[in-house]
């Protein structure tokens, strides 16, 4: 709530011409929608040029936005949607240029289950199959990766991305469950 | 390996840690506000007035069809507006509908633009020997008594001789010519016009080859 709050203070400051608030913006923003348009394009510099468009488009139309939704819906609408006209104009032309996994995954819960002595997968298999899972991401269509991308990555809610997608909360589920078995069929053509 | 969901969502949250370097982060808004000093030097206004106005439609979650049907509708209403221009190429002003009937010798009826005229009085004229000053004049006091008639069938205007003189909204000019002698002598009834042209003759270069 105090984000929300915080985002509309900014959010006017900006409107009424204050630069600096913009910026404030960017810089808490663009972390997390930098993951969000790198998980579906799955290269770095077309993130880079789209993410700067993203807060380009944003800028040019704060002073239209009229607080119907909440500024981080409405950021990450933006970035979907200019994310999903690139990738329909880009088509198959494409390389992938996959950052890797920082330090940090070490720690992470779901890196410590998955590589524990009870499992059978050591650490060289699950770069391999990041490295296939990615592949196999982008094998979805742009509206499947989006949802996936926004619900198992970032941990958004199914009624947030309804939101932001423009789209009922069931439709959200229907497509998670398409792309989920989707994503388990390529994974096992690999085994 | 078992691919369950739940290993599946396990595999897909670790795709978080997929970060560029901390410096990248550190430079981006420098590289905007770079990009953004640069966009608006080159910028059109009109895209940006687009992307407002996507913007715009964008935060009530509106679909591509609200696009489609906003446009048909600015298209629907200018094709309504070009159609009636083209029905009245004139338009619909005073000098327009003057213009319109002296071009094809006919008088249109018009109620709206009798008002402000009707104060004025008639000259009595005949076609034959009046003044072009006051013929022009006449015939615009005609043109706006027929307007000012609403669907008037014909009126009346007077003539030097006494005579009324009737006037019908499609009436032809040639008609009101009709009686008067026009001829080369006839001239003597009219004032001479004469027209002269801006540059002479004899400054036109001669054809050489």
């Amino acid at each position: 709530m105090n984000e929300e709050v915080d985002d509309s203070v900014l959010v006017a400051r900006a409107q009424a011409g204050e630069p600096s608030a913009f910026d404030d913006l960017v810089v808490k923003y663009s972390p997390r929608l930098y993951g969000l348009v790198y998980n579906m394009t799955s290269n770095h510099e077309d993130t880079n040029d789209l993410l700067q468009d993203i807060f380009a488009k944003a800028y040019r139309s704060i002073a239209g936005f009229r607080g119907k939704s909440s500024f981080y819906t409405w950021i990450h609408s933006i970035a979907v949607n200019m994310t999903i006209n690139f990738l329909k104009k880009r088509g198959r032309r494409f390389h992938m240029s996959l950052d890797d996994i920082d330090a940090g995954v070490a720690n992470d819960k779901e890196f410590i289950e998955l590589t524990a002595k009870t499992t059978p997968v050591r650490e060289a298999d699950l770069a391999e199959l990041q490295q296939r899972l990615n592949e196999s991401m982008m094998k979805l269509s742009h509206d499947h990766r989006a949802v996936v991308t926004m619900f198992d990555i970032q941990g958004m809610p199914h009624s947030e991305i309804a939101k932001i997608l423009g789209i009922s909360e069931g439709t959200v589920r229907s497509r998670l469950f398409y792309a989920h078995r989707q994503l388990q069929n390529y994974l096992e053509e690999f085994h | 390996m078992p691919h369950d969901d739940d290993t599946l969502s396990k595999l897909l949250r670790l795709k978080r840690h997929e970060q560029p370097p901390p410096e990248y982060f550190e430079n981006f808004l420098r590289e905007f506000q770079n990009r953004q000093r640069a966009e608006m030097l080159r910028r059109p206004v009109w895209r940006i007035a687009l992307d407002r106005l996507e913007a715009f439609f964008g935060e009530f979650s509106t679909s591509q069809l609200s696009y489609a049907t906003a446009s048909a509708a600015v298209l629907l209403v200018a094709a309504v507006f070009t159609a009636d221009m083209l029905q009245h190429p004139g338009g619909e002003g005073a000098s327009g509908q003057f213009a319109q009937a002296v071009s094809h010798g006919t008088y249109e009826a018009n109620p709206s633009l009798s008002a402000p005229f009707a104060h004025e009085p008639v000259v009595p004229f005949t076609a034959s020997h009046v003044a072009p000053e006051d013929f022009f004049r006449n015939a615009r006091l005609a043109s706006q008594a027929a307007q000012s008639v609403s669907r008037a069938p014909a009126i009346q205007v007077a003539s030097a001789s006494g005579e009324p003189l009737t006037l019908t909204p499609k009436m032809q000019l040639k008609e009101l010519f009709q009686d008067a002698p026009i001829t080369r002598s006839g001239a003597t009834h009219l004032h001479p016009r004469y027209v002269l042209d801006p540059r002479p003759v004899s400054y036109d270069a001669p054809i050489s080859f």
